[in-house]
């Protein structure tokens, strides 16, 4: 993870391509620069030309991004969300969704550092994952 | 004490079949969490729940509606709910989907029977508002005020001017149109009764579903927060 403020309009990867079991992973934290106004958790999906990315429905992920405003000491839920594997349509129902991305709120504050909590069932999940600040 | 608004929050998701805000502090007891939910129309809605123990007690606000842009919206009210820090709302879906949740909170308005006047519609013409105004029945009321977008500009600008004097909760909006859906939620505290029609702009924006709520505040010694809201809010106990 890099150690200096992730700024506006980057992208951080947080899991490469590859297999991962069942179970609980912390991945971060990061810092956040001060004016990010939006930090979201992105998987790749399946999709037809990517029929090996995270191909079972039965493949579940719960993905709990947090932030915290003092230094890591306590930590503030930024938007929580559930998914599964297998092919999903896009907004509105359009074409087929390339990844699931996600997030809420986050707390005002400065020196913000985010982290986000998976919890993989049904697995092992094959995908990569990055960390979407804007 | 007046009527006003507390916290606001937001989550939203691509391809996910529940989806929460993030975490805020609402009062102890006393307020009304009014949220807006959207989800792509293939899939079907499940459940509202939160955290604080409210889970049986949200209340849909009108009928749920179909928009001719993929999405169905619902809208839900919970009164005199029980709150405090890391509060969240959680809505679940049949299946995965593009899901956007919108939090306001209201404080000082009556713990029962709080909504007055209630309407909603889909309109495909912009501004975008109800087919008429809604006419309140007491002088201090809080309106609030939700627009479902389907813009795919990022970042889509919204606009409130029909309700006098109103404000874009910038905490309850999604603006990002070209992952989620988009909307935003406005407010506006009234001191006389009048007839209130929200009219909505969204760049990009080429319907809205446009829905209104208004709360009637609590008297002069009726309902009120716990005692750190009162603080915050300058009145003194």
């Amino acid at each position: 993870m890099p150690s200096v403020k992730v700024q506006h309009m980057a992208s951080v990867q947080v899991l490469p391509l590859a297999n991962y079991a069942n179970g609980t992973r912390v991945l971060g934290p990061i810092d956040i620069a001060d004016d990010v106004t939006s930090v979201d958790f992105s998987i790749a999906r399946c999709t037809t030309p990517t029929p090996t990315i995270w191909p079972n429905a039965s493949t579940t992920l719960e993905v709990i991004p947090e932030v915290s405003v003092d230094g890591g000491v306590t930590w503030v839920e930024a938007g929580r969300f559930a998914s599964a594997g297998g092919i999903a349509q896009g907004k509105g129902g359009v074409g087929e969704a390339t990844v699931t991305i996600g997030g809420g709120s986050l707390p005002a504050g400065t020196n913000r550092q985010y982290r986000v909590t998976t919890i993989i069932g049904g697995g092992p999940l094959r995908s990569s994952a990055t960390v979407e600040v804007n | 004490m007046a009527g006003g608004i507390g916290v606001t929050s937001k989550g939203r998701s691509g391809s996910a079949s529940s989806q929460a805000t993030g975490a805020v502090a609402t009062a102890a007891s006393g307020s009304t969490i009014d949220v807006l939910i959207a989800w792509n129309s293939a899939q079907t809605f499940t459940s509202i729940a939160d955290n604080k123990g409210n889970s049986a007690n949200y209340v849909q606000i009108g009928t749920e509606r179909t928009t001719a842009g993929g999405a169905r919206v619902r809208r839900y009210r919970c009164e005199n709910a029980a709150g405090g820090a890391g509060h969240t709302v959680t809505a679940t879906v049949s299946a995965l989907t593009n899901i956007l949740v919108l939090m306001v909170e209201i404080i000082g308005v009556l713990t029962s029977g709080a909504a007055d006047q209630i309407d909603g519609r889909t309109d495909a013409t912009t501004p975008f508002t109800l087919a008429a105004g809604l006419t309140t029945t007491q002088a201090d009321e809080v309106l609030v005020a939700a627009l479902l977008g389907n813009s795919g500009s990022n970042p889509a600008t919204h606009a409130e001017t029909g309700l006098g004097g109103s404000t874009v909760q910038a905490g309850a909006e999604e603006t990002n149109g070209s992952t989620f859906w988009t909307g935003c939620m406005a407010t506006a505290i009234k001191a006389s009764t009048g007839t209130f029609n929200p009219s909505f702009t969204e760049t990009g924006g080429t319907e809205g579903d446009v829905s209104l709520v208004t709360y009637k505040v609590a008297a002069a010694g009726g309902s009120t927060p716990t005692k750190g809201r009162l603080s915050l809010l300058g009145v003194g106990v």
